[in-house]
């Protein structure tokens, strides 16, 4: 006999949820004893941005991504950019009627090559991701996610069979995503390892707030775990704090900073190492590891000069991973 | 050279200066993207994580004087659950939320 309770078994909290109440998460929701999503075919934005601002720098570069979210998240970030959608229901927010079918089309319609799950989580609309980024995949379209990592690993797999790119968070230490975050950095490196193991071309991201985790241990660690975990060549994008949400009277990130985690993470091996969020000069480009040679010149989000040449360097050969066409 | 066409060639000489020093700030703030307005009530946090031992190379941090920068969010009470309960269910039945089966989970057993 059953209580009428049920247990979400979609990430790390595993909630328990009584009828007529919502999981962390604040979009699936107990009807009468049976899981809902509330989000299904329910984003609450919808844009199209260029690629390289999910950021990814190694996938269709200078191409167009459909982006779409849904109220809610598994993380609460004490930063988060996007606060006003995800640590919301959407009850709250405004929601369009846009089934995976038609995310589809209007990402054809727009010219858009891919379909990017973004802003919030991708991890808590699930289901919707999951059947549009099919769809997408039948028709032609490519499908990104840019997620914090928080899906356990059956879901993960699953979705993984459609999806051929993630930009993933690496946010910070354990005691930064249990204090900062609320979350769990063991779950994220499974993420990461995970999704390159499914073949999906996974590049990362940390976002450097200031006194939290910009020191140089803070970086040697993470640099430390990304060589050891997954090896020097998947992309590390440092990214700047901006003042936000629970942060608001924080500082902005130094530049000094950024780069000194930068010039870190390539002396310790990292091939790609990026900066965001400022004007940074060499780390906005992409820079052969054999010859060094510039082989995509990027400025802010202008159109990239690439000059791969069947994804290799046009001087010394190297093959530079990632997915050009 | 008349009075007035010397004043109006040193109001339009200011007007170009005003508008070369505005254009020269504001291609500069795009170039370093820095911001132009700093964030004057801008102070570090403290206590959320405790830090070890600065080191030498960071400048020295400025203290925060307040007990706490970061908002604690009100606690949810059982008023408050049922006004969402209704709410939702009030939106489901209109169309404006889902319903749509969730995938990954399991009823718990009494």
């Amino acid at each position: 006999m059953t209580s009428g309770i049920v247990q979400c078994e979609l990430c790390f909290r595993y909630c328990k949820i009584p009828p007529g109440e919502k999981g962390n998460c604040r979009v699936r929701f107990n009807l009468d004893g049976e899981l809902k999503t509330l989000v299904y075919g329910k984003p609450c934005a919808v844009h199209i941005d260029p690629i390289e601002k999910k950021p990814m720098f190694h996938f269709l570069p200078g191409s167009r991504a459909f982006s779409i979210a849904t109220a809610g998240c598994n993380g609460h970030c004490l930063f988060c950019q996007n606060w006003e959608i995800s640590q919301k229901g959407p009850e709250d927010t405004d929601n369009m009627d846009l089934p995976p079918e038609a995310v589809v089309a209007e990402a054809a319609k727009n010219g858009c090559e891919s379909i990017a799950y973004t802003y919030t989580d991708p991890s808590i609309f699930y289901e919707y991701a999951l059947d549009t980024s099919r769809i997408a995949k039948a028709r032609g379209l490519r499908n990104v996610l840019v997620t914090a990592g928080f899906l356990n690993e059956k879901p993960l797999r699953e979705l993984c069979k459609d999806v051929h790119a993630a930009n993933v968070d690496l946010k910070g230490n354990a005691e930064f995503y249990r204090k900062v975050v609320s979350g769990d950095l063991r779950q994220v490196q499974d993420y990461i390892k995970i999704a390159i193991e499914e073949g999906v071309f996974v590049e990362l991201t940390n976002l450097i707030v200031p006194t939290m985790n910009d020191g140089e241990d803070d970086i040697k660690w993470l640099v430390g775990w990304v060589l050891g975990a997954v090896g020097p060549d998947v992309p590390l994008h440092f990214s700047r704090f901006h003042p936000m949400y629970k942060l608001a009277n924080l500082y902005p990130t130094p530049s000094e900073t950024m780069f000194m985690a930068a010039e870190m993470a390539e002396k310790m091996g990292i091939h790609y190492v990026y900066v965001g969020n400022l004007y940074a000069g060499k780390y906005e480009n992409t820079r052969c590891p054999s010859c060094k040679e510039t082989v995509i010149t990027r400025m802010g989000y202008m159109k990239p000069d690439v000059r791969l040449r069947e994804g290799r360097c046009p001087k010394c050969n190297t093959k530079i991973p990632g997915i050009w066409r | 050279m008349d009075c007035e066409a010397k004043n109006r060639r040193l109001q339009n000489a200011a007007f170009a200066l005003i508008i070369g020093a505005v254009l020269g700030v504001t291609l500069w703030s795009i170039h370093s993207r820095e911001p132009i307005i700093v964030n004057l009530r801008a102070r570090p946090i403290e206590k959320i994580i405790e830090r070890k031992p600065a080191d030498q190379t960071r400048a020295e941090m400025p203290k925060s004087t307040d007990a706490a920068a970061v908002k604690d969010e009100p606690s949810v009470d059982d008023k408050q659950v049922s006004k969402t309960k209704g709410k939702i269910e009030t939106m489901i039945e209109r169309g404006a939320l889902s319903k749509h089966p969730a995938m990954y989970y399991k009823k718990v057993e009494k």
